[in-house]
């Protein structure tokens, strides 16, 4: 029942709550099995359009498994909506993306969005509706009579997309969901995926693209080994700078030289000056710049990325 | 409840695309149509000929139909992780189990349908005379391929399609052997082999009870009550069965 509200569902903010969340992969004779996931703590809220990091078997999937009660936990629990993971009242307001959609490719686009949503309780005439606009969404609406196993990847992502929409989800857990995508499709999905978060939708997006998810992520949960290695927004886990960066034209030799006296780095090419100076002395170098008739053109205090900040931690985890 | 008829529905509409199942079900219609024009062979006996040749090409054509169709319900979908969207879903694994059978009975339904309205036709247009033993022997075969289908499927739930199809042959065959189960058990020396042959003479499925075939073909009347015992012994088999895949598809991890 997509029109139920959180409210209803008993929910006072957060969508997914996970406490010492475990996973160990045994074999079937036993034995101490791999470790996919380490306690984990989460606590997605209402609204928030959340990220999952981290390389290849970091435990990315199997918390996206766990959550959507496809394998079971050997520790800790999970709640979603304030249910049980596996309850159906909770599993009626998720929309899921997987990883690299199949689907049943004796289908066409339409007759799969079809089969979905009959899962859900909507009316022939809702169906039909929901259907054409979602496939209107995706730009699928003229590839809707084409077999599945036809399709390109591009366009088994975004009959992915569509079909994790069907219920007008309130959470809505994607799996890479550019993955394999051409920058187009890419963008495109990206697009949506924005779109959906200004809707106010929760959104959990999984993926191994940091510039993605930073773009796009109010905050990360960064996994690696199956440990949470950091969890936060971007102010949170990107480091503040510790230099500003200036560009402007006309700045004579001699306030270069002033410049670089005061420990700022000095670039002149073409007419203008790049000028990376530390933060606290910011001020004196912007006064010092227009005080000899310099234009400023560009002024900006740039942050690490997420990939610097992801990278460092995978490096002090290394060591 | 309507998750289990959706599921079932697609799963016909899967089976239908599939050009193995296709193939079986020309083949068994082939053999049928082939028979119907060897019948010169045993001359006086034609009609025990055909109905013999008929029923026997029905039950195995069906039975291959039935360890394919058992193997392709649960594990292709998880290994092709189709499962995965299905069951993200408000749809739970035992309906999602129900519905992939359900979908392949009726199948099977239909397959062993047309094979037998094909049997039966050829046999009016030989003798002018219906024969409803025929039909029970259909009943008996049908009830003995939803078993079959139902016990490839709960292997399939936890081990590979191959081991499945090989348990699947196995099963068949000491299904249809376990008369002679039953007397090694009687007269078994060792303990331990008798025990075991208990066991399989009472947990593995005995076909010979629902095969009404030798029995139809010499014309013999069929009583109501052994047609009442081959429902019976079908639907609780099958039920237990299925709840028990119910269970080793409930604790699989996906």
């Amino acid at each position: 029942m997509a029109s139920e509200t959180l409210a209803a569902s008993g929910i006072r903010g957060s969508v997914v709550e996970a406490q010492g969340l475990t996973k160990i992969y045994r074999s079937f004779f036993g034995g101490t099995g791999v470790l996919a996931l380490n306690k984990l703590d989460l606590d997605v809220k209402q609204g928030e359009t959340f990220g999952i990091v981290g390389p290849n078997g970091s435990g990315k999937t199997t918390c996206l498994k766990l959550l959507l009660g496809l394998i079971y936990p050997t520790g800790g629990s999970a709640r979603l909506f304030g249910r049980k993971v596996g309850d159906m009242r909770a599993r009626r307001l998720i929309g899921y993306m997987p990883e690299a959609p199949y689907f049943y490719d004796y289908l066409t686009g339409e007759q799969l969005l079809r089969y979905f949503a009959q899962f859900f309780d909507l009316s022939g005439a809702q169906q039909k509706a929901r259907i054409n606009d979602l496939l209107n969404m995706v730009g699928m609406t003229e590839r809707r009579h084409m077999l599945l196993r036809h399709y390109s990847r591009g366009m088994l992502q975004r009959i992915g997309l569509a079909q994790a929409l069907l219920n007008e989800p309130q959470l809505l857990i994607l799996d890479e969901p550019t993955s394999g995508l051409d920058p187009v499709g890419a963008y495109q999905i990206r697009s949506l995926i924005t779109d959906l978060k200004q809707r106010g939708a929760t959104i959990i997006l999984c993926s191994h693209l940091l510039n993605e998810v930073e773009h796009l992520c109010d905050r990360v949960a960064v996994l690696y080994r199956g440990n949470l290695k950091a969890c936060g927004t971007m102010e949170e886990l990107l480091p503040p700078a510790s230099e500003v960066v200036l560009v402007a034209e006309g700045v004579n030799a001699q306030a270069q030289d002033k410049l670089r006296q005061m420990g700022a780095y000095v670039a002149p090419a073409d007419g203008l000056t790049r000028i990376a100076a530390p933060v606290a002395r910011a001020q004196e170098v912007l006064n010092l710049v227009q005080a000899d008739g310099g234009i400023l053109h560009e002024l900006r205090r740039p942050r690490p990325t997420l990939e610097e900040v992801f990278m460092s931690m995978i490096r002090e985890e290394a060591e | 409840m309507r998750s289990i008829f959706v599921i079932a529905r697609n799963t016909v509409a899967d089976a239908l695309s599939r050009i193995v199942l296709q193939i079986i079900l020309i083949f068994g219609l082939l053999f049928l149509v082939i028979g119907f024009f060897f019948t010169f062979m045993t001359p006086g006996e034609e009609d025990k000929m055909l109905k013999d040749l008929g029923l026997t090409a029905i039950t195995v054509f069906g039975l291959v139909m039935a360890i394919f169709m058992g193997v392709s319900l649960i594990q292709p979908e998880v290994e092709r992780r189709t499962v995965y969207a299905v069951l993200a879903k408000p749809v739970r694994r035992l309906e999602f189990m129900l519905g992939k059978y359900l979908g392949a009975v009726l199948v099977l339904l239909l397959s062993v349908a047309i094979m037998g309205v094909v049997l039966v036709g050829a046999l009016y247009l030989k003798q002018q005379v219906w024969n409803p033993g025929l039909l029970v022997a259909l009943i008996g075969t049908f009830f003995s391929l939803m078993i079959m289908t139902a016990l490839v499927m709960m292997i399939s739930t936890f081990a590979s399609s191959l081991m499945a199809v090989v348990c699947g042959f196995l099963f068949w065959s000491i299904g249809y052997s376990q008369i002679y189960i039953k007397q090694l058990a009687e007269h078994a020396d060792n303990q331990a082999s008798k025990y075991l042959l208990v066991v399989m003479n009472t947990i593995l499925p005995n076909f010979s009870t629902l095969d009404i075939r030798p029995a139809v073909v010499d014309g013999a009347i069929i009583p109501m009550g052994l047609i009442a015992w081959m429902v019976a012994y079908g639907l609780l088999y099958t039920t237990i069965v299925i709840a028990l895949a119910a269970v080793l598809f409930y604790e699989r991890e996906l």
